[in-house]
């Protein structure tokens, strides 16, 4: 691969990481909770199980059906007033899982959405040897996977499988917890 | 100070917000309002959403006062300042079917954030509308007092600060590969490159960069990376480079200062 610079100023040497793994984690799920619902005092977790009947109203409503990704419920509240559900999910972004965090208002709206962790392996791909070995003495050893690589710019994921996710959060409260 | 970061899906894509503040206090209301602003863009200028203020545009009666956001009348005039600049080469008019659209000069402002069209219109702001977004968060952060930080959406992202923060691209062919350019303090950086093309892998289909004086579409195997102060000028030059020899390249870039990096198979 050529690396082709049309610029003004000098660049240094470049340097080419293979990364093996991302993994990065945004919020603790409390402090996800904190942020969605600020005003909340008090989180109940909810059991939560589907009839065949509850699961095929959701798959209908979202378009997309349960699976058997991480789903957990939470009914918040301030005082005696009810604030609505906060949800915890999972979704597939390219190969592995994100965890996602939604809150949903007492009028059945999305209050608003978190992620909580992305993560994502390049496991598949193998890193090669002799394509390393051009970079002999260059490759960084310094690069830490989840501190320091950031600022990356280049495609990264569509967020469409969350969004379908959040859709399908939305299916689940209409159906059983309205 | 310590550093905060959170994401959100916005713009079709995950956005990145990070910080350095004294408190969670002060980051997480700092960041929610730079998503809550760059939600705002997203509502104004996305064509994937029926009732936001671009979508009604194109749909606009033509020869009346129309009223529109700042934000909108502000992209209006940077995306047209860099379509002169690239001599046409970047234009926002959408490449859907529509006879005779309207161009910048069928546009006229009668008064700020006031317009009147002299053809209907036909805009799509794709190709420079998050580098713009990302633009509009830094400044909400700046607003809230933020001194170091910075918004990745989607690759297209900004840094800002006094301390050198790294620059990475992202191989073209190979995602888990990246290139270090330098480290640096106060820039943006945009990439463009037909990345996973490939069907069936959840990665996202770029849109394909298409030269709109003479249809052909821009296929290759490389990434073109611009480097500047401003994200959305970053944003929109990706599809400049990626279309133009390197001479009239180079002379582009130097009029604004800007660099580029093209990664190549």
């Amino acid at each position: 691969m050529t690396i082709r610079n049309i610029s003004l100023l000098l660049i240094p040497a470049a340097l080419i990481s293979p990364i093996s793994a991302e993994a990065i984690e945004y919020l603790t799920i409390e402090q996800a909770q904190k942020i969605i619902f600020p005003q909340a005092d008090f989180f109940q977790k909810i059991n939560l199980s589907f009839t065949d009947e509850e699961k095929d109203k959701i798959e209908k409503i979202s378009g997309l059906a349960l699976d058997q990704a991480r789903l957990e419920a939470w009914k918040v509240s301030s005082g005696s007033t009810d604030l609505g559900f906060f949800f915890i999910n999972e979704v597939i972004g390219k190969h592995e899982y994100i965890t996602y965090a939604v809150g949903i208002d007492n009028t059945g709206k999305i209050k608003s959405l978190e992620i909580l962790q992305y993560r994502e392996a390049h496991g598949q791909e193998i890193i090669e040897e002799s394509w390393r070995e051009q970079f002999a003495g260059k490759i960084s050893s310094e690069l830490k996977i989840d501190k320091e690589i950031k600022n990356i710019s280049g495609a990264t994921l569509s967020c469409k499988h969350v969004t379908a996710g959040t859709q399908r959060l939305l299916a689940i409260y209409q159906t059983k917890l309205q | 100070m310590r550093d905060f970061k959170r994401a959100r899906p916005l713009l079709g894509t995950f956005v990145e917000i990070w910080v350095k503040a004294e408190c969670p206090e002060i980051a997480n209301q700092a960041i929610s309002n730079a998503f809550e602003q760059i939600l705002a863009i997203e509502n104004l200028l996305s064509i994937y959403k029926e009732d936001s203020e671009i979508s009604k545009l194109n749909l606009s009666a033509i020869g009346v006062p129309l009223k529109i956001n700042s934000l909108t009348e502000e992209i209006i005039k940077i995306s047209e300042s860099i379509s002169s600049l690239s001599e046409g080469i970047f234009d926002v008019v959408s490449s859907k079917n529509k006879q005779n659209p309207a161009s910048f000069k069928d546009i006229n402002f009668i008064a700020p954030q006031t317009i009147i069209l002299n053809k209907t219109l036909n805009f799509d702001f794709g190709g420079i509308g998050k580098g713009f977004a990302v633009d509009k968060g830094i400044d909400s952060l700046m607003r809230s007092g933020i001194k170091y930080g910075g918004i990745n959406a989607g690759g297209d992202l900004r840094v800002f600060g006094d301390i050198p923060q790294p620059i990475f691209i992202r191989s073209p062919s190979e995602s888990n590969k990246i290139f270090k350019l330098k480290d640096a303090e106060n820039y943006a950086v945009a990439t463009s490159a037909n990345y996973y093309r490939q069907s069936g892998d959840g990665g996202r289909k770029d849109q394909g960069i298409i030269n709109p004086q003479n249809g052909v579409s821009w296929n290759s195997e490389k990434s073109i990376s611009v480097i500047s102060k401003s994200c959305a000028l970053s944003d929109a030059l990706t599809k400049v480079i990626a279309l133009l020899d390197d001479t009239k390249a180079t002379a582009i870039l130097k009029k604004v200062a800007a660099e580029a990096v093209v990664l190549e198979y």
